[in-house]
């Protein structure tokens, strides 16, 4: 049995009889409430039942259900849902058991008593009843408890919940504005890179145009640039169109960006002829200052219709392209620049008239111009420019190398004679020459003119010194003839002696002849006469009289006339030098055929000989200068290239057929003379 | 006749005196223009062969020298025919030009006669 601290002050039990039987049972009640401690009230109407549990923390509710039953029933159920906590009781008399069942299932009553119940029993029972009722506070206490923590854990959590959700979503944020910054690198790095292969003004607008595109309120870039001292130039898109304009006039200076600034709108509608609206000016500024008077190289202008907070955001984006764009467009201009000189250096090197080329150490070439021979294959100079597989004799280029200063050597390509001139080249990192440039000079003409005049003072001076020479021969061969006659004078025409100086006379005239034919020969003057062929073939022979000994010669001249107008003596060379070749030609003795005749219009003497004969390959180089079969020391060349250039010179010219082992013929042409 | 023969070449003169001597005259050499001049001086001829290129004194200077002096007929020889013709001797005062060599020695006599005797 419990006993449980019991509030003496307020009622704790409440008896409710239904009938005066059920009062019965309340023959405990005092006993019980001096045992107990506990005061007990009992109520006669069953209304008044709400009052009193409003009034007193009742514990416990006893019940009789003697009549009345299901009223009872009902306000017992009503108290069990109003008040939940308190414990009741019902105490029953006999007769009442189908209710039984009911209090049973409802579990409406804590204990049920019968009238007959004894005392331990009955107080037993109440004290249970309080002990429950003090039970049930507990719990409910408890499971309030619990509900507040409950509901304190609910908000902590609901607290954290929050904070969480917000310091992710500021994470997220800072996320967010983490990649957008990245996203902003990001173009600006592409922006960067397609910069760098701009290589034009008109790509790097574009390139502008396009960046900007985001920016509807802006219009289509300009971009100025200053050219030199005062001009500009305007570069700009009109639709898809580049566009270049040369500016009106120079524009307002000042390194600060200019925003919405007036001035500007007016400059840009003076020059395009046209309102503009608000302006926006970027200065650039470029490593190669343009002009003496200003810092600023190029301006960038945007008419724009942006708000001003979209102004920030704009200058911000440009701002922050600005030096890049400086740099393309320095690039860009200076990579203009450079190829412009590139151009012009070309230009220049192609439009040298001669052939210039720049070799290394070994004759291979490294650039040459237009007017340079080109062969594919080699890249020797020799072979590219005289089909030579070795270098050419009289090149300067070693001399050049070994010497460090510019040589001149003389060089032959085919008929055609070059003066070469090999510059070294020292290039700053190298200490000696490894590279030439070569110039040639076609000095074919100047040398030929050379030769010829060469050969005009040799042939002035032998006139003179043949004239010493005559003069010293003429006066013994005079003696020697005169004394001769003068002897064979006084001799008898058949004595021994008379025909050994008759023979002697004759020598002494044959000697007479030569040296009037020399002194004829070198005379000089450039004097054409007119003169007939035969005679000047038939005074050269003389000349050739050993040579021609060793062989058959055999002499055609057509009859009839046959002036020319030449030079004899000339004329003469050009005869004694066919004839001295016919002569070399023949090791052993040959026929060489003179004939002479009238070919249409023209005066010809052809000199054929059964010689050794010229080569196939030879025979288109025969009239080079310098060109000789011979070995060296015995002929110079020059004798058919002097004599086919004197032939050309009266309006003639020389043919050759021969080949080797077959002999030779040249056929010399020249016009006919004058009548008179 | 007295006859003198200026020129250089041994053989020349030879051959001239040889000549002038065949036909009776009397012949006095001299081998250079200085010695023909005091020859001519001393010697006095009627005819004198002066060569035109001499060591010392050319004949025509040889001619300037005697100058007036000279009461002889002077022929003028040259080997060098294209310079000197028979005007230009005349005017150096020669009476005749003889370009060297000489086809026919008998010819050039006749000419001397002709000169000397007037024709």
């Amino acid at each position: 049995m419990q006993e449980t601290a019991l509030n003496i002050n307020s009622i704790s039990l409440l008896w409710i009889p239904d009938s005066s039987k059920a009062l019965h049972f309340g023959r405990y009640f005092n006993e019980l409430e001096n045992d107990l401690g506990i005061s007990i009230k009992s109520i006669n109407q069953i209304e008044k039942i709400d009052a009193e549990l409003q009034r007193h923390s009742i514990q416990c509710v006893i019940w009789s259900l003697e009549s009345h039953i299901d009223s009872t029933l009902t306000y017992m159920r009503r108290l069990k849902k109003k008040f939940p906590l308190v414990t009741q009781i019902a105490v029953l008399s006999g007769s009442a058991d189908l209710q039984i069942e009911s209090l049973i299932n409802d579990s409406l009553a804590f204990k049920i008593l019968s009238q007959e119940d004894s005392y331990q029993y009955v107080r037993a029972s109440i004290l249970d009843a309080l002990a429950q009722f003090n039970q049930q506070v507990e719990r409910r206490k408890l499971l309030d408890q619990v509900r507040d923590q409950n509901r304190h854990l609910e908000e902590t959590r609901a607290n954290l919940e929050k904070s969480v959700y917000e310091r992710t979503k500021s994470e997220q944020d800072s996320k967010s504005e983490i990649e957008a910054k990245v996203l902003r690198m990001r173009e600006l790095v592409r922006f960067v890179k397609d910069l760098a292969v701009a290589v034009t003004a008109e790509e790097l607008v574009f390139l502008l145009r396009k960046e900007i595109r985001r920016f509807h309120q802006v219009r289509e870039p300009c971009l100025s640039l200053i050219t030199n001292a005062k001009k500009a130039v305007h570069f700009y898109f009109r639709g898809s169109h580049f566009k270049q304009k040369a500016a009106i006039q120079s524009w307002i200076d000042g390194v600060r960006i200019r925003i919405n600034d007036p001035e500007d709108s007016l400059y840009l509608a003076n020059e395009f002829g046209r309102p503009f609206g608000k302006v926006i000016a970027f200065p650039i500024l470029l490593g190669k200052q343009q002009s003496e008077t200003s810092k600023v190289s190029a301006i960038l202008f945007f008419e724009h219709a942006l708000s001003d907070g979209e102004t920030e955001e704009f200058l911000n984006f440009v701002s922050e392209r600005l030096q890049s764009l400086s740099l393309a467009l320095d690039r860009i201009l200076l990579e203009q620049e450079l190829r412009n000189s590139s151009h012009l250096w070309a230009h220049t090197f192609d439009g040298i008239r001669d052939p210039v080329a720049i070799l290394d150490l070994e004759y291979n070439l490294l650039r040459a111009n237009r007017q340079f021979a080109e062969a594919s294959g080699s890249h020797k100079c020799h072979k590219l420019f005289a089909e030579r597989e070795v270098p050419c004799v009289g090149c300067p280029l070693p001399q050049a190398l070994q010497s460090g200063k510019p040589e001149v050597g003389q060089v032959q390509r085919g008929d055609r004679v070059f003066e070469v001139h090999s510059y070294p080249i020292y290039f700053a990192r190298e200490d000696r020459v490894t590279t030439v440039v070569n110039h040639y000079l076609d000095v074919t003409v100047a040398h030929d003119l050379q030769s010829r005049m060469v050969q005009n003072e040799k042939m002035v001076a032998l006139g003179h010194l043949a004239g010493h020479i005559a003069h010293e021969l003429n006066n013994p061969l005079t003696g020697v003839r005169a004394l001769a006659q003068l002897c064979l004078n006084e001799l008898s025409p058949q004595s021994q002696i008379y025909q050994d100086l008759k023979e002697v006379e004759a020598a002494s005239q044959r000697c007479q002849s030569i040296i009037q034919n020399l002194l004829q020969f070198t005379s000089g003057g450039d004097k054409k006469l007119r003169v007939s062929l035969k005679e000047v073939i038939s005074s050269t022979l003389p000349f050739l009289k050993t040579a021609l000994g060793d062989h058959d010669v055999e002499i055609d001249f057509s009859p009839g006339q046959d002036w020319i107008e030449v030079e004899p003596h000339l004329l003469q060379q050009v005869v004694f030098n066919i004839l001295n070749n016919a002569c070399q030609a023949m090791p052993s003795r040959g026929q060489i055929h003179i004939k002479s005749g009238v070919e249409g219009k023209q005066i010809y003497f052809s000199v054929k000989d059964s010689g050794i004969g010229i080569a196939a390959k030879n025979i288109e180089r025969v009239f080079e200068p310098f060109f000789t079969t011979k070995k060296e020391g015995e002929g110079t060349g020059l004798g058919l290239s002097m004599s086919r250039q004197i032939v050309r010179s009266f309006g003639g010219d020389i043919l050759v057929k021969s080949a080797e082992g077959q002999g030779t013929e040249f056929k010399v042409y020249l016009p006919m003379g004058p009548e008179q | 006749m007295r006859i003198l023969i200026v020129d250089d070449e041994a053989l020349v003169r030879r051959s001239l005196r040889r000549l002038c001597e065949n036909y009776g005259h009397e012949v006095r050499e001299a081998e250079d223009g200085l010695k023909g001049l005091d020859l001519w001086r001393e010697y006095n001829p009627e005819l004198v062969f002066v060569d035109v290129l001499m060591p010392g004194l050319t004949g025509p200077n040889l001619l300037k020298e005697i100058g007036a002096e000279r009461k002889a007929k002077v022929i003028l020889m040259s080997a060098y025919s294209g310079e000197y013709d028979f005007k230009k001797a005349q005017a150096l005062g020669a009476d005749l030009f003889l370009p060297k060599p000489f086809d026919d020695i008998f010819a050039i006599w006749k000419l001397v006669e002709g000169l000397v005797n007037g024709r």
